[in-house]
């Protein structure tokens, strides 16, 4: 190539880059959900996304992506053609603590994707049949202490993030409370403890709501910290003084590699939809939290939390 | 809200102008997409969700519900008449189907199955209507013991369940239980059989599978011979209607079906399918003309058709009266739900009346749809065998790879299909059975899942498979059916 | 007409092959974890589904070897072995080539060349037909039921 037209092709290229920055976006975006169109994180999604529409002006295309507990659709985001055109949303145990034990995963740390925003996060609770003997969070705890091994919990799977929960608990308080997977997705694991197959059952408020209400069980506790509004008696565990606080939260991402333009606009967008009334009431009405943090924000608690996944994986190592 | 109020309510709902043309809509949405081969009820379901959202609550979920029985219905005319099942629950209607079909009698079989599907619908919406809450307890006294009885026990039944030598079964089971192990397993997230690929953690797509199976199977076989396939057989009126005989026939199993149907449809899982299975191996257990099935009887067609569709409105029952749903349909309509604020729960009926007793409503309407849109239709499905050879089988694959991809917007399940269709083919030829393989390949997750999750639970006590009396009871029955077919063709000669 | 084989040997060979595959997938199974008792791992199944296999296979070889001698199999030979190679051969492709080609012009090049094969259709006719089949397919699927299929370099 000659000297001549090296300049003339870098300042094409110049241009172009920056006439994308500025275009962006010029088509329609695609949204990819690790999860089938029937899940919570469906209609989380589908909310982001309208409202995104209406602050880039292009539509937005859901994609469902499901399979091998959110990270297939995951990695399908992170090895997405870095346009800025396909992003997609993400849980924050397939992004940190799915790594841990999956060497095979096409994202094995944080700088393998770009934050663009949290979505939302929920806690989980902690819930007994109302005929339990148990009362509140510290009778059950001291229950458990009399009797190692002997109280059940059904989750959604072993190492599925309710049973993370769970262990934290059983690590703060020294306790040994057995989890018990109830694979079947579609409330199995409420099943059993309307069945009486085990003694507890932790999962979502909105799991648990309808039950609640219908006085068939009963909210011990809530794995926060601060009151939940969806069950206010609740012992929130993190007053409580037990640190067990985990629960999903949902983040928005990119592939790494996104012009740095497209990311600031896409952050921006997300920021002004994150904040607006419409989709606080949303999030309000489905006992979802929201927390408006920028991408460096959330690379801060990406460290904390890969800390706290990390911790969470020795112990239940040693066990 | 007592049930007759209530349901005059619901109808209330349910008939204004808007929620009548959603049921119309949905049921006629629902046949078209269960006719596609690859597209079956959660795929109708899962494209109409995020139109749903669109709507009222109460549209929405009519809507979603008419493309379910839709579907269900529209799956088994493709069954009968090409013997490609649009999905898993279809597979028995392809073995007595088909044959009918080549018979002559494919106007015939859909009519009935037509009504078969009216009155296992309207039966099971009647029991629905009634006893909801009261049967909503019933999925919960099945655990991990109860369900590995009926999974592993049905599996027993189930291997010979289409005739053939003992190999031809069982081999492609134990093929299926091997497909079935691929992929991330559900309990400890551990990939399977993926050799490092990423793609293959999500397993083996039932869908894709099937209609491979089937579908790309039976195009292969087609083209075998330079003929344009099967002449065509002219179909006159009088031949699209049943015969007396035929109906006669077919009331027995109708009552069966939906007796069948309306358990399974209660229980967590796949049971649209299970129930079809388990109705078929019932009708050839006890029908006067048991000897005939499996050589195109219509009570192996009737049987298992009424049982899917009763399951399918009997499975509206945990998430109305529990607001947990058991299969990925209603999962669906969960979701649905949410997204309107609708918190589904045991007190749906009081803090939601019109939404449960709307779609109560909507299921009778539907069932008459369903009927009133099926007949005059049989006559242009029937001509879809007149379509000449080349035209046809391009759409079909075009179809099936749409479906397969779209069920998990994956190439894996693309490959699947292509795969099984080559095995398929080779096995057919070979006179093994391919429906075993199907049931393999749905039974196998499930045993396995109860099977390790009620060690879990019992803390590692095997007894716990057999304590409970409802468990006991399953796995007698399951002897008891084994012991008799074994003994009955010893008891036969003797007579003879 | 096809070509027959002895379906005997066909059953030997079959149950050589499962036989195969079940040792095959035991030693792949090996290296899954069978657990505890109180919490059984992911191993436990396909061991036990292994051994099935393996039993399975062991019944075709004893059905294939007792097999009388004039039980046969057919397959397809000649021209129409061809058509059937030609069909497999086609969908292999379309469905290789899917990604990159795209759905609309992926499937109209494998209408195209299937009614070619399967008739005597001139192409310009053939063409219509294939176009209309991609077209219809397009408009039903990608746009009014929104199913995400691959776009390919035409980006359709």
């Amino acid at each position: 190539m000659t000297p001549l037209l090296r300049v003339l092709a870098a300042a094409f290229v110049a241009l172009s880059g920056t006439a994308l920055a500025q275009d962006y976006p010029a088509r329609d975006l695609t949204f990819i959900v690790p999860y089938g169109p029937g899940g919570s994180t469906d209609p989380i999604s589908r909310q982001f996304a309208s409202q995104m529409e209406k602050e880039l002006g292009r539509s937005i295309a859901i994609q469902n992506k499901p399979g091998a507990a959110g990270t297939l659709g995951t990695s399908a985001i992170v090895t997405s053609r870095p346009d800025g055109y396909t992003i997609g949303l993400a849980p924050n145990t397939t992004l940190l603590f799915a790594p841990m034990t999956n060497k095979d995963l096409v994202f094995q740390s944080t700088s393998d994707y770009e934050p663009i925003a949290k979505l939302v996060s929920l806690p989980y609770v902690l819930v007994v049949k109302a005929d339990a003997p148990w009362k509140t969070l510290q009778e059950f705890i001291d229950d458990a202490k009399k009797q190692p091994g002997k109280l059940r919990a059904s989750v959604s799977g072993i190492r599925a993030t309710n049973d993370l929960t769970m262990q934290q608990l059983n690590r703060a308080a020294g306790i040994r409370v057995r989890t018990i997977p109830f694979t079947g997705g579609g409330g199995e694991a409420m099943v059993a403890l309307l069945g009486g197959r085990v003694e507890a059952y932790v999962g979502t408020g909105a799991s648990t709501a309808g039950h609640a209400e219908a006085g068939s069980v009963r909210v011990l506790a809530v794995f926060q910290k601060g009151r939940y509004d969806l069950f206010p008696d609740a012992t929130p565990t993190g007053d409580a003084g037990y640190d067990a606080t985990l629960g999903p939260i949902y983040y928005a991402i990119a592939p790494k590699g996104v012009p740095q333009a497209a990311l600031d606009k896409l952050s921006a967008a997300a920021r002004k939809v994150i904040d607006s009334a419409e989709y606080r009431k949303f999030a309000a009405d489905n006992g979802y939290s929201v927390e408006n943090l920028t991408p460096a924000q959330i690379r801060e608690e990406f460290v904390r939390d890969h800390a706290m996944f990390t911790d969470l994986l020795k112990f239940l190592e040693q066990k | 809200m007592g049930p007759i109020e209530g349901l005059l309510y619901g109808f209330g709902v349910a008939l204004s102008l808007q929620n009548l043309a959603a049921a119309l809509l949905g049921a006629l949405v629902g046949t078209m997409i269960g006719v596609l081969p690859g597209l079956g009820p959660v795929a109708g379901v899962a494209m109409i969700l995020p139109l749903s959202y669109a709507f009222d609550p109460v549209t929405g979920l009519i809507m979603m519900a008419g493309i379910y029985y839709g579907a269900m219905y529209g799956g088994s005319t493709t069954a009968i008449l090409l013997n490609m099942p649009g999905e898993s629950a279809s597979v028995m209607t392809c073995i007595d189907g088909y044959q009918l079909t080549k018979k002559g009698r494919a106007g015939a079989v859909l009519a009935l199955v037509a009504v078969g599907s009216f009155v296992g619908g309207t039966i099971s919406v009647i029991g629905v209507m009634l006893f909801a809450p009261w049967l909503a307890q019933f999925g919960i006294l099945f655990g991990p013991a109860e369900f590995l009885a009926v999974s592993a026990g049905g599996l027993l039944i189930l291997s010979r369940i289409s005739g053939g030598s003992f190999a031809a079964g069982i081999f492609p089971m134990a093929l299926g239980l091997m497909l079935s192990t691929i992929g991330q397993e559900a309990i400890t997230a551990q990939n399977r059989f993926t050799f490092g690929i990423l793609e293959l953690s999500q397993g083996v797509e039932l869908v894709a599978a099937v209609v491979g199976l089937y579908g790309i199977a039976e195009i292969l076989a087609l083209v075998e011979s330079r003929l344009a396939g099967p002449p065509p057989v002219p179909v006159r009126l009088r031949e699209m209607m049943p015969t007396g005989t035929e109906w006669r026939r077919s009331v027995a199993p109708f009552g069966r079906g939906t007796l069948v149907g309306f358990v399974f449809g209660l229980l967590p899982g796949p049971s649209a399918a299970m129930s079809s299975f388990a109705s078929y191996r019932l009708e050839k257990a006890v029908s006067r003309y048991r000897d005939e099935i499996g050589h195109g009887a219509v009570e192996g067609v009737t049987g298992p058709e009424t049982a899917n569709n009763a399951a399918a409105t009997s499975s509206m029952v945990p998430l109305l009266a529990l607001g947990i749903p058991f299969g990925s349909v209603t999962a669906l309509m969960l979701a649905a739900m949410m997204v309107h604020g609708i918190q589904p729960g045991p007190l749906l009926m009081q803090t939601n009346a019109d939404v449960f007793w709307g779609v109560i409503a909507s299921l009778y309407i539907g069932n008459v749809a369903l009927l009133a849109l099926n007949i005059p239709m049989i006559g242009l499905w029937v001509s879809m065998l007149r379509i000449p050879r080349h035209i046809f089988l391009p759409i079909i694959v075009v179809i099936a790879v749409i479906g397969s991809y779209g069920v998990g917007n994956s190439m894996v399940d693309v490959y699947v299909l292509v795969l099984l269709g080559v095995v398929g083919y080779l096995l057919r030829k070979l006179d093994f059975q391919l429906a075993p393989m199907v049931i393999g390949l749905v039974l196998g997750p499930l045993i396995e899942k109860h099977l390790r999750e009620g060690l879990f639970m019992s803390d590692g006590d095997a007894w716990v498979f057999v304590e409970s009396p409802i468990a006991l009871a399953i796995w007698a029955m399951v002897a008891l059916v084994l012991a008799g077919s074994a003994l009955a063709p010893l008891l036969r000669r003797r007579r003879g | 007409m096809g070509r027959t084989h002895g379906k005997g040997r066909a059953y030997l060979a079959t149950g050589a092959a499962g036989v195969a595959l079940s040792a095959g997938y035991l030693a792949t199974a090996r290296h899954l974890p069978l657990g505890e008792m109180n919490q059984p791992g992911a191993g436990v199944f396909p061991a036990i589904v292994g051994i099935l296999v393996l039993l399975a296979s062991l019944a075709v070889l004893w059905e294939g070897w007792r097999m009388p001698r004039d039980a046969t199999v057919e397959f397809p030979a000649g021209a129409d072995a061809l058509r059937v190679l030609g069909l497999l051969g086609l969908i292999v492709a379309y469905v290789a080539l899917l990604p990159w080609l795209g759905q609309v012009a992926g499937s109209f090049l494998f209408c195209l060349l299937l009614i070619r094969l399967l008739s005597d259709t001139g192409w310009v006719r053939a063409a219509v037909q294939a176009a209309l089949i991609a077209a219809v397919a397009y408009f039903v699927f990608i746009r009014l039921l929104q199913v995400q299929m691959p776009r390919g370099i035409l980006g359709l």
